[in-house]
């Protein structure tokens, strides 16, 4: 009988979660936000009613909103996203729908399943690379060349960005984020034991060598199972930038003999404990950095937020960057990598995507997205402190400096995953310099069809 | 049961005593660590006991910030709603196995236990497709048919399992005084098997009010993600409010199970073969 | 008494029909569309191209399937024991406690936490600044480091930190069947003067049997899919030495957008799946 009784309490207590949620929904946001959720909860009752498919994709974009599907922000604080909504609402007069997704698995289902429908989102972010090929190979995605033209270069977006989106000549995404790969390293620590940033590869070793001397592991040791190529494409570009590029497109194999040189140089700089024991980013990399008990990471330049805002260092004080010299003295190479953010073909949002994106790159959303994320996406972004403004003065100056786009996006994916892997492995010290290099050469050779 | 010696006892109580010290070692600095603010988390020792108190900063965080609240009243409608339901429909379907007139019973029972077979990752696409061309795609319907039809086997297995360890003979003569099947179910069955009914229950609500996959796949809007989904999306980095924020969104659970609890001990008298 | 088709059979029928609707409904087609997609090589968006077994002579040479095979083995066999002796363990020593309430919640406690939760608390707590800095304080100093990055060995240490939290559902249904099982054949054991330890293995197992045919079964299922903990803990890194065969669908299919390799994972994790319970559940039907 109590259990009877138990039932109809649960079942009356759904009811009224029902009844409560319903009223939920609208008293909880101010402003934009909260238009766009009662339309959206309107666009839901309709389909729920059994309506037409077509026309509640295109209704929300006449009233104004546009979705934007997205993967990236996770773990983003609600008030950040308000604000970069909110100059968006200003500059262009759409309201954005952030549908967020922290999971790949959920964003690559729904992505695939809505992608060809009228229903699709006018805006989401991508990975490019093999990724964005697929959805231009399909015709699944707006070539955007002519907002290029007429918005994007002109805020001071580089070429490189332009051209990690390029397919036949055309360009398939904006840039969402520009990150540049730079080493953040813990000023504090520098200045206590009164070292000064590298000018040379020389010196950039003899600093580890100090730092290792004093009890501080000189660089962070990531193990996150992606990143495996942070310190190969480092040390290779230091090396020579062409080598780097080689390796890249097939045309140099891992097994050429520069390559095991370069290995060499890294594994002696893993025997010599230049490197932490490897720790996970998200819980001990950055806390690690932070107390300074690890003095260097090459990391997005991004981190600079990250780290001011959870770990209270402040750029210029207590945590600064530089650019790993090249060995022979010559340019010093900058690793970007560029998320892009792509206008769907199918969407009913569509025009009216491509119309928030003529704005998008305005000054002061790009405002809101340095100061809310760190991004600096543009050229003419206000930033706010000399460290960021030294890293994009590096970009821009092609005579000390040269941009390469990294090689997670600059290798067939097919290859790409089993080289990460045996760098991992390698890293780890579970095989040597030729063990790796000759199981690398054999997987390439496949690949690229040697 | 028998009786226990009391040196016996006490050894046991003592042992129990060191593990629920290691048990709870983990939630003791879960609850520490809320009263923590983010850059004294992230400098300072996990261990570290908090030097002010930043609960209130961290609440007001997660209920602006993070949308926790809004999230858990959806997830209590889908894990009332498919919890309740699929013990329903499980209860009689095990019913029906242990003891009506059904010819190939384990291939029924196959088939039902089938769906706890299959990695649960295939069935994103097939569900996302079919849902979307139903229109159920981001509703509550949706969520609660989905969650009814994952708990149905879990449920359908662990209640034919107590079933049949219930003789005929009882049926056979409730039958013979003129009871029908159903109220054979209602009227003797499910009063027995309060306990495992009441575990599957309890299991079953936890599952889906623990799920985060399926939630973020089958919803898009905001008011009809679930509760996980809004954690899922919070930032790491803040950890003092994400801590407490999975300890808020555990409480329903914990306090269904709280509710539950005499029930496990329930006695059903008519069991042994 | 049993006739074949009257319409009180039929009936019968309809208390099955519902649950069976509604598995094979969201399941089994599902099911169906996975083994079909894994003759395909298929990315997500473009279209399928039938491969044939292709995906399944690929998998069988390739070394992080069968580094994926071994992991699960490691998984479902410590599952056998850490998920089936240690709840019996704990149950019985609860039941026979002078606090078998305040125990039982305790240790049933983190299974209300959520995979999410569990895995952030345990990931702080095996994070170097977490037990094993306090393994440096008591002086072992090559313990401080990320037990999870270290190849093979991050297997055991996320099986044992599953315990935590996996251990309280079974535990439940361990105390509510000797709760219930029927004291007279103890009793009798009793007074006959059987020593504990038989006591246990002749009488009391004998008599929870249904419950441990449960439980068995059900863990070993889940340790088969294991893949929650691990995601959360190690991504099935580093160079993919914990996965399991459940995360190697995962990655190959939505990580990887190989599609028709995931589903052939899938459907290799399904047969052996099916091949395994149908021996167990062939049993609990023969006494019938």
């Amino acid at each position: 009988m109590k259990l009877k009784r138990i039932t109809a309490l649960l079942l009356s207590m759904a009811v009224m979660v029902g009844t409560l949620a319903g009223c939920g929904g609208s008293n909880s946001d101010g402003g934009g936000a909260q238009t766009s959720q009662k339309e959206n909860t309107a666009d839901k009752e309709a389909d729920t009613a059994g309506a037409e498919d077509t026309g509640s994709g295109e209704a929300a974009s006449a009233n104004g909103t546009i979705e934007f599907w997205n993967d990236k922000m996770a773990n983003v604080e609600q008030t950040a996203l308000d604000a970069m909504i909110g100059a968006i609402h200003e500059a262009s007069g759409y309201t954005l729908d952030m549908i967020p997704y922290p999971d790949t698995a959920s964003y690559q289902t729904a992505m695939q399943q809505t992608v060809r429908d009228a229903k699709a989102p006018g805006l989401f972010t991508w990975w490019s690379g093999p990724q964005l090929q697929t959805l231009v190979e399909n015709g699944l995605v707006e070539d955007l060349t002519s907002v290029w033209e007429s918005a994007i270069f002109d805020a001071g977006v580089s070429q490189g960005v332009a051209d990690a989106f390029t397919f036949d000549g055309k360009i398939y995404a904006a840039p969402w984020s520009v990150l540049y790969n730079v080493v953040l390293y813990n000023k504090t620590v520098f200045d206590q034991y009164g070292l000064k940033e590298p000018e040379t590869f020389d010196e950039f070793l003899q600093l580890c060598e100090d730092l290792k001397s004093n009890g501080v592991a000189p660089i962070a040791l990531k193990s996150d199972s992606w990143a495996g190529f942070i310190w190969f494409q480092a040390l290779l570009a230091a090396k020579d930038v062409e080598l780097y590029k080689g390796i890249c497109d097939g045309s140099i194999k891992y097994t050429d003999e520069r390559v095991a040189e370069v290995m060499g140089i890294w594994k002696d700089m893993l025997d010599k404990d230049y490197f932490s024991v490897p720790m996970d980013y998200g819980t001990d990399v950055r806390t690690a950095f932070a107390k300074g008990e690890v003095a260097m990471m090459l990391e997005p330049h991004v981190e600079f937020a990250g780290m001011r805002k959870d770990f209270d260092m402040k750029e210029g004080e207590s945590i600064d960057a530089f650019v790993v010299p090249a060995m022979d003295g010559g340019k010093r190479t900058i690793f970007f990598e560029a998320a892009p953010l792509c206008v769907s073909s199918f969407s009913g949002q569509k025009d009216d995507a491509v119309k928030i994106l003529e704005t998008w790159y305005s000054e002061d959303v790009q405002n809101v997205l340095h100061k809310e994320f760190g991004y600096t996406n543009t050229s003419k972004v206000t930033v706010d402190t000399p460290t960021v403004k030294k890293i994009l003065d590096a970009t821009a100056d092609a005579d000390n400096y040269q941009m390469v786009l990294r090689f997670y996006e600059n290798t067939p994916d097919k290859l790409r995953d089993f080289v990460l892997d045996e760098l991992m492995k390698f890293q780890l010290k579970y095989s040597g310099v030729d063990e790796m290099l000759n199981a690398i050469q054999a997987e390439a050779d496949a690949v690229f069809g040697n | 049961m028998r009786k226990t010696s009391k040196k016996n006892r006490i050894i046991i109580n003592c042992i129990l005593g060191v593990l629920s010290v290691i048990w709870f070692v983990p939630v003791v600095f879960a609850v520490m660590n809320m009263f923590k603010g983010q850059v004294e988390y992230n400098m300072g020792s996990f261990w570290a006991l908090p030097e002010g108190n930043k609960f209130a900063d961290n609440l007001s965080y997660i209920r602006d910030n993070a949308k926790i609240f809004q999230g858990m009243l959806s997830s209590l409608l889908y894990a009332a709603c498919g919890a309740v339901f699929a013990v329903i429909l499980g209860t009689m379907a095990a019913y029906g196995i242990a003891h009506l007139n059904i010819k190939h019973r384990m291939f029924w029972f196959m088939v039902i236990y089938s769906g706890t077979i299959f990695p649960f990752q295939i069935y994103l696409i097939p569900v996302f497709r079919g849902y979307a061309k139903l229109g159920l795609y981001d509703t509550r319907q949706g969520m609660i048919l989905f969650y009814t039809a994952i708990c149905i086997p879990f449920v359908m297995f662990v209640l034919r399992n107590f079933f049949t360890g219930i003789s005929k003979e009882i049926c056979e003569s409730a039958k013979l005084d003129g009871a029908s099947d159903l109220q054979i179910l209602l009227k003797m069955f499910v009063p027995m098997a309060k306990a495992p009914l009441s575990v599957v229950l309890l299991s079953q609500f936890t599952f889906c009010w623990n799920d985060l996959m399926f939630g973020l796949t089958f919803t898009k809007s905001r008011e009809i993600k679930p509760v996980m989904a809004s954690l899922s999306l919070m930032n790491t980095g803040h950890a003092p409010a994400m801590l407490m924020a999975c300890l808020a969104a555990s409480l329903p659970t914990i306090l269904f199970f709280i509710f539950l609890n005499k029930n496990f001990e329930a006695g059903f008298v008519y069991t042994g073969k | 008494m049993r006739k074949s088709f009257s319409l009180k059979n039929y009936k019968d029928y309809l208390y099955i029909a519902p649950a069976v609707l509604f598995v094979v409904i969201f399941f089994v087609t599902s099911i169906i569309y996975a083994f079909r997609l894994s003759f395909f090589e298929w990315d997500g968006f473009s279209e399928m191209v039938f491969v044939g077994f292709d995906n399944y002579k690929k998998l069988f040479g390739d070394k992080n399937f069968l580094t994926s095979v071994m992991n699960t083995i490691i998984w479902v066999a410590s599952s056998l024991i850490l998920s089936m002796a240690l709840p019996l363990l704990f149950a019985i020593l609860i039941t026979k406690s002078s606090l078998p309430g305040f125990f039982k919640n305790i240790f049933y406690f983190p299974s209300a936490l959520s995979a999410t939760v569990g895995g952030l608390l345990m990931t702080s707590i095996l994070s170097v600044y977490g037990l094993p800095r306090i393994m440096g304080m008591l002086g072992f100093q090559n313990l401080v480091r990320d037990w999870l990055s270290i190849p093979y060995v991050n297997t055991f240490v996320m099986i044992l930190s599953g315990v935590w939290q996996g251990l309280g559902l079974n535990m439940l249904l361990f105390i509510s069947g000797l709760n219930n099982i029927d004291s007279s054949p103890i009793e009798a054991a009793q007074i006959e003067g059987t020593g504990t330890f038989q006591l246990y293995t002749r009488v009391v197992f004998p008599l929870l049997k249904n419950t441990i045919v449960v439980v068995l079964l059900m863990s070993l299922v889940n340790s088969f899919k294991t893949f929650d903990n691990i995601w959360i803990m190690t991504k099935g890194g580093p160079y993919r030495t914990s996965e399991t065969l459940a995360l190697t669908m995962y990655e190959e299919s939505f990580i990887r957008n190989d599609f028709g390799r995931g589903a052939a994972v899938a459907i290799v994790l399904t047969v052996v799946v099916v091949f395994v319970s149908y021996f167990n559940i062939r049993n609990s039907f023969k006494e019938d």
